[in-house]
């Protein structure tokens, strides 16, 4: 057998690089309006439907003691794929007990990789699990274009988010406007609204 | 009278280092913490208690009550069961509720689908996680209070992991204790 030397082979051709990783910071004012409503005494309850980390979990924990972690990315179609059910099956995906109930709700950017059905079954879902005063955190583009998964927010302190930018494919947005968002969120009302210089508009609803 | 006989009492032979020493001095074997291991090959229908640490890197359904003790699920460690420990690490896959007197880590290969009640919990970036977490300091004395340790499945087999049973011996022990009898853990 002729194995070439380890001195005597060439260099082997650089790998391809992974895909690369940009950490980019997102500043929220929706954000900062929500934690400034919250209780210092860590008696909130957190309903997180991003995916878990440890990191938010470490900065929700200063708000709340009790944070139900529930990843709604992960069941989420891609764009290349079908959702098998349209809405979800937000009852069985969310399978809380009657008894739960959330003083707030970290929706994120899902709003964007949901139609309008969808959107209205997930709130009517939510509503369920709320107290009147409970707050919805959500995010919504008005881009052409959105990147292809949801975004994984990261918490870096009270009004700024960090995440990373893994891929640069991009699907069509669905451009909500903030009339229709309100009119989805039956049974929430507007608290406050920012649209930001990216073209995010961000909100806080206010379970009615 | 009462006086223990001088050979019963080791003193320590060298005077370099005059540390005072506490009366009931552990011996090597007692102070060195006891570890179970459910090998990888292991599988167990039924309850584990005991008072010593435990590693699963196996398969458990049922219930692991290990209230005193740390317990870690390896990374080939899959559980189908409610745990009770002091510190739980988890870097296998586990489904159930687990109760941390003292913390519970879910490492980066770790994989969770329950709920946590622990006065700390880290999860690791990487980690998979779907349920509550609980962080309230006397959260695991409520959840005890409120009858999560009672027993809730009828019939389950007593099987008590042994101390040092690892491997291979924990096969045989496992095999003797456990009965096949198939475990309804609720989780």
């Amino acid at each position: 057998m002729d194995w070439p030397s380890a001195r005597s082979a060439k260099p082997a051709p650089p790998r391809a690089a992974p895909a690369e990783r940009r950490a980019e910071r997102h500043r929220s004012l929706a954000l900062r309006a929500l934690l400034q409503e919250l209780p210092g005494d860590r008696s909130s309850r957190v309903l997180e439907l991003g995916s878990a980390s440890g990191r938010n979990l470490d900065f929700l924990s200063q708000f709340a003691s009790r944070i139900q972690i529930e990843d709604l990315y992960a069941p989420l179609p891609t764009a290349d794929g079908e959702a098998p059910e349209s809405p979800p099956p937000f009852g069985r995906l969310l399978g809380f007990s009657e008894a739960a109930r959330f003083d707030v709700i970290l929706l994120w950017d899902l709003l964007d990789y949901l139609d309008r059905d969808s959107i209205r079954a997930l709130v009517a879902h939510l509503a369920r699990f709320c107290r009147p005063g409970s707050l919805l955190l959500a995010f919504s583009s008005n881009q052409k274009e959105i990147p292809e998964q949801p975004i994984r927010f990261r918490f870096v302190d009270s009004e700024t988010l960090e995440y990373d930018v893994a891929s640069s494919r991009l699907r069509p947005g669905p451009r909500y406007v903030p009339r229709d968002i309100a009119h989805m969120f039956a049974g929430f009302r507007v608290q406050n609204s920012y649209l930001l210089k990216n073209g995010i508009q961000e909100y806080v609803f206010a379970r009615e | 009278m009462w006086k223990k006989p001088e050979a019963e009492t080791p003193q320590p032979e060298s005077h370099a280092a005059p540390a005072p020493q506490p009366r009931s001095v552990p011996t090597p074997v007692e102070s060195r913490r006891e570890v179970a291991i459910i090998g990888a090959s292991i599988s167990i229908h039924g309850d584990v208690n005991g008072q010593e640490d435990l590693i699963i890197q196996g398969n458990v359904e049922g219930k692991v009550d290990l209230k005193q003790n740390n317990i870690t699920i390896g990374k080939s460690g899959r559980v189908k069961a409610d745990m009770y420990g002091r510190v739980i690490s988890i870097e296998g896959e586990v489904e159930g509720n687990l109760y941390g007197g003292e913390q519970i880590i879910v490492r980066q290969s770790g994989a969770v689908r329950g709920n946590i009640v622990a006065p700390r919990v880290s999860l690791e970036d990487g980690s998979k996680f779907k349920g509550s977490i609980d962080m309230e300091p006397k959260g695991v004395e409520k959840a005890r209070s409120q009858g999560a340790l009672a027993p809730e499945v009828k019939g389950r087999a007593d099987s008590s992991v042994r101390p040092g049973a690892e491997a291979d011996a924990s096969a045989r022990s496992a095999a003797a204790t456990a009965k096949p009898e198939s475990s309804t853990a609720r989780v």
